[in-house]
């Protein structure tokens, strides 16, 4: 009995700190904002994003296998730079931000 | 620039001459507003009006505790003695990083006790990375869901970056981070009211929101553990919704009679050429709310982005370079009391005579004028 309950518990636990981790990462799976930064050895891209003044620099890992593309044409990440308006697709891999697909929308 | 159009010039003596209409004063809301809108105006206000504490929210960074602290004078909704400070990071390539990962551009000066006690910082530092900083008063906000509600396709037909019609009033878009037309913000920057509110309660009180869910940063450094131990979001979805409600229906007040000088001012104003930035009116597009639809109303803005010389210069913000500031809507200027970005004029002729770059033609005609119509002026910018 002593024993089920220490695991309800541990369950209850667990479920308000997974709960609590998800709260605070803002459940993106789409952004578009102006790039900040782009490292492409790394495979890393800041782009600046926000609502209002209220502004936040999201840092998204880019992996050899996302999907770039500029006026329709599939170009690569170095092709980005610092202020190009992009529209990206992503998903959360643990605190990471994974790009599936960026999109160039336009230089501002 | 590309003028407003003459029709408008008779839809503005329209507007004067309707002077039987009952005036609206400063705090009232727009006219033909259901009781239900009426109603949300004025749960609205009272939201505007909350003093947050730390216990409800505040901080820990934050530049006030209420919005209505800083627009109080008259009432709710107008104008404040406080000044902000902001900050970006103008490079040589043109780009300006408005330093999203040290803070964002608005550095907050007051901070909670808790965060006191933490760091030992009563501000937030401003970022080495800055390269100007800038002073903002707060204004009068009366008449913004108005503003808000004129169609992009309006702004875009009245800029002409490359002055092609050489009149020396350029006037250009400025877009947000995202590419979309700014407007709002002393350099156009946001595209809309309702995310201009939802942000300035983050980083003017630190008051989060479903809109805007996380805190700012503490200059790019994370909030110490257990300084602000309120759950995210601070206010529900029902609260910010009414405080847009209360700042979206808020309307201009009406101009005072404009008889003798005053109205004379009025002719010499569009006669020396301000009123090629400080269009006199604009309207709204289609809108679901009838208060706000397709109405011609009093701005004397243009919404875009003009560069007023080096000497006003300080940051830059989306596309605004360090000496492009967006034209002051003028409807209620004549309840302040500090006037530019800054506020570093004290009277409006100051204000006139420290404009530069595209504003230097009207400010030169102004400055040739007699004495006589220089008072008619301003006396006519003290009936909006």
């Amino acid at each position: 009995m002593k024993r089920i309950a220490s695991a309800a518990l541990l369950l209850v636990l667990a479920s308000t700190l997974l709960t609590a981790a998800a709260q605070q990462q803002p459940a993106y799976t789409s952004i578009q904002g102006t790039v900040h930064a782009l490292q492409p050895k790394s495979g890393s891209l800041d782009v600046v994003t926000g609502v209002g003044m209220a502004l936040r620099l999201v840092r998204l890992a880019a992996p050899p296998t996302v999907q770039i593309a500029s006026g329709g044409a599939a170009v690569p990440l170095s092709a980005l730079k610092r202020g190009d308006i992009v529209r990206v697709q992503c998903h959360w891999s643990g605190k990471q931000l994974i790009a599936d697909r960026i999109e160039k929308v336009g230089p501002r | 620039m590309r003028r407003a159009p003459a029709a408008s010039v008779l839809l503005l003596v329209a507007l004067f001459a309707s002077g039987c209409a009952k005036p609206v004063h400063p705090g009232d809301p727009i006219s033909g507003l259901t009781a239900e809108q009426r109603d949300r105006f004025r749960r609205g206000r009272a939201v505007f009006d909350s003093v947050f504490t730390p216990e409800t929210g505040l901080g820990p960074l934050f530049n006030s505790a209420a919005c209505g602290e800083c627009h109080e004078d008259p009432v709710s909704g107008g104008s404040g003695d406080e000044v902000e400070v902001h900050a970006t990071a103008f490079h040589a390539d043109g780009n300006c990083d408005p330093l999203a990962g040290e803070g964002g551009p608005v550095i907050q000066q007051d901070a909670t006790p808790a965060l006191k006690a933490a760091l030992g910082i009563d501000k937030e530092p401003l970022p080495k990375e800055a390269t100007g900083r800038g002073l903002r008063t707060s204004l009068s906000i009366f008449g913004r869901g108005l503003l808000d509600a004129v169609p992009d396709s309006d702004l875009v037909s009245y800029a002409d970056p490359d002055d092609e019609n050489h009149d020396g009033i350029s006037g250009r878009l400025n877009r947000f981070v995202d590419g979309r037309i700014g407007r709002f913000g002393r350099k156009a920057f946001v595209p809309t009211l309702s995310e201009f509110n939802a942000g300035a309660f983050v980083i003017e009180q630190g008051i989060t929101s479903p809109a805007v869910p996380t805190e700012e940063s503490i200059g790019g450094a994370p909030i110490p553990e257990g300084v602000d131990p309120t759950p995210e979001p601070e206010i529900n979805q029902e609260a910010l919704d009414l405080a847009n409600d209360f700042v979206r229906f808020l309307a201009p007040p009406s101009p005072l009679r404009q008889t003798g000088a005053a109205g004379n001012g009025r002719h010499l104003f569009d006669r020396i050429g301000c009123a090629s930035c400080h269009f006199p009116t604009l309207r709204t597009g289609g809108n679901p709310i009838r208060a706000l639809d397709r109405k011609r109303f009093f701005a004397y803005t243009d919404l875009l982005l003009h560069d007023m010389g080096p000497d006003l210069a300080d940051i830059c913000l989306g596309l605004a370079a360090p000496a492009e500031f967006r034209t002051e809507p003028l409807v209620g200027v004549r309840l302040a009391h500090h006037f530019l970005h800054d506020g570093r004029a004290t009277t409006l002729e100051q204000a006139i005579e420290l404009h530069g770059g595209e504003g230097s033609g009207a400010r030169d005609r102004f400055k040739a004028l007699t004495p006589k119509e220089r008072e008619a002026v301003i006396a006519f910018l003290k009936t909006l």
